[in-house]
């Protein structure tokens, strides 16, 4: 599987083009069904317009059901919000225009292939037995001042079959591995992680398979010593949603509800405290660890208040003690 | 030197130009209603 810029550099025009008619007439139809307008089309990207949350829904449902995308994965973000419209010709569709486009367009990037993103105030309006929206905490979106919180369309696991979840397992389960610098303690995503859904609160996924973030350029030790010399409010805003990749020490874990699992690691340069939110299944990863031994961790920036937490965190060993990728399963 | 009367016809002329761009964003505020929109694009094709 490829990304379809790389594919449309590297395969005969004739090898693609068909492939990307098909998905923008597609969508066009479904869009007409679900009451949408397409109000743009830049390359094989689309902005669909619905008046009512519960339309976009069924967009989004009729999408992942279309029997025409059988081997297709889409990025898609969705968002609620008030516009204004431009209308140029009286032959053109109203252009809607605003914050929320601006939103939407980042979330969009955000979203890895096979994910769907949306905003607060869309997932509070989604109404939808087939899907629930779960929070993946708060992220700095560029050019937006404030955090904004981002959730992810998930199929509603009380209702779904397993093979709903397959696509996201196979995601899950292949992009580790492949990561240079990254050895992944072998363990493989089954149902079950996405059947343990409770809540609100997208424990079960690891974000660097789900979503493109920026990663931070820093070690734990370099990146305390920046915090230290700036103001500590605004550091904060800039890097919520980012992703690390630390080399630290192992402290220890607690059990926070039985769902989730909470580990303690520090710097050992600065002793910098650094806490850990995981799904409880990574607890036979965080039991193999003793008191100050080294690990690698890798999650997403959420909040700093008592140090720093990382939200869904993966935990791997230190390059000169992981087994070579291949031996992953 | 820059005389006063050509200062005055630039304010002034800045002044109509702001004045009508603030009314055509006027009568755009209007249109103001919530929607729902989606992007969607490609991720990956499977087949290759």
């Amino acid at each position: 599987m490829v990304d379809s810029t790389i594919i449309k550099q590297q395969l005969a025009p004739e090898r693609w083009l068909g492939y990307v008619f098909k998905f923008i007439q597609t969508v066009s139809q479904l869009a007409r069904f679900t009451r949408g307008t397409v109000v743009k089309r830049i390359g094989d990207e689309l902005l669909i317009s619905f008046d009512y949350v519960s339309d976009a829904e069924s967009f989004i449902t009729a999408v992942n059901g279309s029997i025409h995308f059988d081997g297709y994965q889409f990025k898609l973000a969705a968002d609620y919000s008030e516009v204004y419209h431009f209308q140029f010709e009286e032959a053109l569709e109203k252009d809607p225009y605003g914050n929320i486009v601006d939103r939407c367009a980042r979330l969009a990037k955000m979203a890895g292939p096979g994910v769907t993103l949306s905003n607060a105030s869309y997932a509070a309006e989604a109404n939808n037995r087939e899907a629930v929206y779960l929070s993946l905490g708060k992220f700095k979106l560029k050019g937006f001042a404030d955090v904004q919180e981002v959730f992810l369309r998930a199929y509603n696991s009380a209702e779904a079959p397993d093979n709903y979840h397959q696509p996201l397992l196979d995601l899950l389960n292949s992009s580790a591995s492949s990561d240079t610098g990254y050895r992944y303690i072998a363990r493989k995503f089954s149902p079950a992680y996405f059947r343990d859904l409770k809540g609100y609160i997208a424990r079960p996924f690891l974000l660097r398979e789900l979503l493109n973030v920026p990663k931070l350029p820093f070690s734990a030790s370099q990146f305390y010593k920046h915090l230290q010399s700036l103001n500590a409010q605004k550091a904060d805003h800039d890097y919520y949603g980012m992703l690390v990749e630390w080399e630290v020490s192992f402290g220890s874990m607690s059990n926070f509800s039985d769902h989730d699992l909470t580990g303690y690691c520090f710097d050992e340069e600065t002793d910098w405290h650094i806490s850990l939110h995981m799904p409880s299944s990574m607890l036979e990863v965080v039991r193999l660890f003793k008191r100050r031994e080294k690990i690698v961790v890798r999650g997403i920036i959420q909040d700093f208040n008592v140090g720093i937490t990382l939200n869904y965190v993966d935990i791997a060993l230190p390059e000169d003690k992981a087994p070579a990728p291949s031996a992953a399963p | 030197m820059v005389e006063k009367k050509s200062v005055d016809d630039l304010l002034k002329r800045f002044s109509e130009k702001e004045s009508e761009l603030s009314g055509i964003g006027e009568s755009i505020k209007e249109s103001a209603q919530p929607v729902a929109i989606v992007f969607i694009g490609f991720g990956r094709f499977d087949h290759y």
